[in-house]
This record gives C-alpha cells, structure tokens and sequence, in this order.
C-alpha cells in the first residue's frame, strides 16, 4: 500500500464491526500507514477500540473499557496522559450526543494544535430485524438512525471543525454506501440506514458548497453491498482492500487547477467506491 | 367513487388538491392537522358527503395508526394516497447554528410521516388504483444540490425519496405505481402564513399535481420527479 502522506485524523462515528461498522478497519488503515488517529466510537465498538490499542497502542495508556457504560463522557480517560510514541486514542464520542463530541474535541484539542483529515464513518446500523415497508417499522429507532448517522454528521462537523481549520490538508471525508444512493439499487429493506445515509449525503453536499469555497476539500467513499438487512445482514468489510481503497481515496489529491475550476475535479462533489468509480446520487 | 387520502389538507397545496380531486368527482379523505383553520369547514360545506375531515398528524403513529382504523372502519378502499405534509424549520446557516430538535421533527413529518402513512394505509390500498403520490422537492436533489443552507428540510427530502426508493423496489411488483412531485417554488403557508416569496400558487400547482398522479404512465418501473411544468428532476 502506498505512502501517499501523513497527518493526523480523527476518525468518527465508528460502530461495531461485528455488526458491519467500517470505521475500524479504516482507522487501522491510516495508523498503518504512519498516521496519528484519533477515533471517536459509539456504544458496542469498545472491542475494536481495544484490538487496534493493543496492536498500535493508546495515547491514554489504558485499553477501552467495554463495561464502561456511562454515557456522560466520563469513559474517556480523564486528563490525558500523553504517552510519548503512541499514535491512537479511542474515545467516547457518540455522534448522537453533542456532549460526547463536544469532550472529545476538547480532549483531542488538549493533545495536538490542528487535525489534518476529518472522516465521519455513520457507523450505525438498525439494532432490530429490518423489514419491508408493510414488515412494521421501528420508528424509534429509525430516529435513532437519522440522529446518529445524519444529524451526527453535523454535529461531528460542527465540533471538529475548528481543529481541521488549522490542519495541512483541511479535508472532509464521510462514508455512504450502496444502499443508500437514490438512484441505486435499493433492494435492501433498511429504512433506517439508507434513509439516514441518504440524508447524510445531502448534508455533506451541502457543506461542500459551503466550504469548497473555503478551500476545504471534500471526500465521499461508497462502500458496496446494500443496507441491507440490518444486523443480520450486515454490510461486510473486507479489510484490507476495502479499508485500504478507502484510505487511499481520502487522503490522495485530485485534480485542481486554480484558474479553472470547471477543470478541477476538487471542485466537484461525488461518491467514489472501492473500484474507483463514481456513483451515481 | 374514487377515494383519495390527502395529508397536510388544511391549507395550501393540500388544500388546493382536495378541491381539485372533489371538482373530479373524487371522494377526498382531508387529513387535518390543524382544526382551528376554517378552509376544510367551508370546503365541507360544499361536498358534505365527499369530503370526510380526517384527523392527521403523520409525525404521529398513533395518529396514523388511527386515521387507518377510522377509514378501515368505513370499509373504504383508498385508491390514491398524497403524501403531501411537509414543514420546515428556521434555521442557521452553519453547523454551528442548528438545532438538531427542530431538525429531527422535520425529518419525523417529512420522510417518516410518508413511510407511517403508506404502512398503515397499504392494508387499505390493495384493491383499486394502488396509486402512491408523494409531495417531495428538488432541494432534496443530491446530484444538483446548489444550496449552502437549509440543512433540514434538504435532508429531509432527501431521505424521502430514498424511502421512496426503497417502496418502489419493493411494491412496484405488487402493481402499486408512483408518483413523485416537485410544486414548485409555492407561495406556501411553510413559515405559518401565506409567503409572498415563490411563483407559484397552491391552486396552480395543485391542478398540475392532480393530473400527474391521476395519469397512468407507460413505463411504470421508472421512478422521477416531476414538477409543476412537467420538467422531471434528478435524485
């Protein structure tokens, strides 16, 4: 895999990968490749937390608790202890809960000057059996999905933002998938996720328009497979190649030519996937 | 007679297409959201027996769940559903300045009042027209989003249309047939009182959207938006 370059990430909205989540595997990615990750995790993606902390070590010096399930922030390692060589940090971050992320920028903030790379993963998935449109749906939890993985996108932003602002690459990348593309397949039976992915889509396509002009540059990776069946049926990751491909389209450079900007293909707003092809909205 | 179920009925594009329906000789359901507003009495007046005043909050799924008993109680077959409910919210223009609440009751009556509406309702459509109309708009258009605000009701469209998606793939073998509709930029009652802003009125586009959703269509399997002027819109 090649060196395109380093920095430091914070890599957010990471689920479980038992039941799909990809942002693991991504962030085993970039630390693989010699960047500084720091990882914002939801509920249930303690073991990964704890797997990359063994084989990378932790900033905090301790493995993630799984039987830690206080939800007021207090799982993060209090005042950091910064062990000097250490490239990871797992922390608490709910993209549903504004105070989780609001505690984890500060604590990252308390650890470096700026964040080079932004990944929003919406790692969650429907935690009850999905069904067709005349199945029964569980609105809750369809509400759940939109907090977490479209409204999460916003609040993920919105809290890291200013430490992206004064990174070297300024750059803004976020997860789709398949299912979740209106003009797609659509053959899954997910409302939650592919609604909430759809709508994700939407909010960083309006960021893009906001922020493109600021010079950040923006990165959407579609990952294959539908959203499907929910836990059952979870969208498989396998890592390396799709975790590599991911990597590798957020962190190399396209296209841009300052004086052209319908020559420039920073300037346009797509989803790529792991063969490197756009795909359609 | 043709039955038809409209929701946000009490005022505006809702409003229009139930009068536009009743003029057609349809019998109108008029989900009603808001019982304090007098156009439903008056129109009422004017077809006491075709148009039966529905209670409606589609953000609800007791509401719809009862609004289904109701008209399953009056062993009424529905042939046409209009999705037609929609708000917005006020809002900034910055991630910083939102206010995810007000994001997620948008999204409730948006994107879920539809899907609420169409389980419900699906029991009650599978005999006649199985016609599926949803109220939607061009700000929920990814592949064309020019917009740097408005993050709520942009999203909430456009996880309608990915909802609608979803319906089409799964019903349309069941013989249920779709109809997404783009208004228009209305002179809508969005922020609580008839906009001076928009160059379209209600009644107008009403009239279009009524010929569009009672119109068959030759290729069923394709699903579009299509707008006031007939103009179809990418997802």
């Amino acid at each position: 895999m090649a060196i395109l370059r380093t920095g430091t990430a914070f890599i957010g909205g990471i689920g479980a990968s038992a039941i799909g989540g990809a942002g693991a595997g991504i962030a085993e990615a970039f630390l693989r490749k010699g960047w500084r990750v720091f990882s914002g995790f939801s509920p249930g993606a303690e073991d990964d937390m704890a797997a990359l902390s063994e084989r990378f070590g932790n900033v905090f010096g301790e493995r993630v608790d799984k039987a830690d399930d206080s939800t007021d922030g207090s799982a993060n390692p209090g005042s950091p202890k910064c062990l000097a060589g250490q490239r990871f940090a797992a922390l608490r971050a709910d993209s549903s809960s504004d105070g989780e992320l609001a505690r984890a920028a500060a604590t990252v903030a308390g650890l470096t000057d700026s964040i080079d790379l932004l990944v929003f993963c919406g790692d969650r998935f429907n935690a009850v059996p999905v069904r067709g449109i005349d199945g029964g749906q569980d609105y809750g939890e369809l509400r759940s999905s939109y907090d977490a993985n479209a409204l999460g996108l916003l609040r993920t932003v919105r809290s890291f933002l200013p430490l992206l602002d004064g990174g070297s690459m300024r750059r803004l990348c976020f997860l789709t998938d398949s299912g979740a593309l209106v003009n797609g397949d659509a053959v899954g039976t997910d409302f939650g996720r592919a609604m909430s992915k759809a709508a994700a889509n939407m909010a960083a396509a309006i960021l893009f328009n906001r922020l493109r002009p600021k010079g950040y540059t923006f990165r959407v990776f579609c990952l294959d497979g539908s959203a499907a069946g929910g836990v059952q049926s979870a969208i498989p990751l396998a890592f390396p190649r799709v975790a590599i491909a991911a990597y590798e389209h957020f962190v190399r450079d396209r296209s841009f030519e300052a004086d052209n900007s319908r020559h420039s293909d920073e300037n346009r707003f797509t989803a790529r996937d792991g063969s490197g092809r756009e795909r359609p909205w | 007679m043709n039955v038809a179920l409209v929701t946000g009925a009490d005022r505006g594009l809702g409003f229009e297409i139930c009068s536009h329906l009743l003029g057609r000789g349809w019998r109108v359901y008029a989900g009603r959201y808001m019982p304090d507003w007098p156009e439903l009495d008056a129109l009422q007046e004017e077809y006491p027996e075709a148009l039966v005043l529905l209670p409606l909050d589609v953000s609800s799924t007791e509401s719809v769940a009862a609004a289904a008993r109701a008209v399953g109680l009056a062993k009424e077959s529905v042939d046409l559903l209009v999705n037609n409910a929609g708000i917005s919210c006020r809002e900034g223009d910055s991630p910083e300045e939102l206010d995810f609440s007000a994001s997620m009751r948008v999204f409730d009556t948006n994107s879920l009042g539809p899907v609420r509406m169409v389980e419900f309702f699906l029991p009650l459509m599978r005999r006649g027209m199985k016609r599926l109309c949803f109220v939607s708009s061009e700000a929920g258009s990814v592949s064309l989003c020019a917009r740097d605000r408005m993050y709520s009701y942009c999203m909430s469209k456009t996880a309608l249309n990915m909802a609608v998606r979803l319906m089409h793939t799964q019903l349309s073998e069941r013989g249920f047939t779709f109809r997404i509709y783009h208004p228009g930029w209305l002179r809508s009652y969005m922020q609580g009182k008839k906009s001076d802003n928009g160059k379209v009125e209600p009644a107008d586009s009403a009239a279009v959207a009524v010929t569009q959703f009672l119109a068959d269509r030759d290729n069923e399997l394709k699903l579009e938006m299509i707008d006031n002027e007939e103009v179809a819109w990418p997802f």
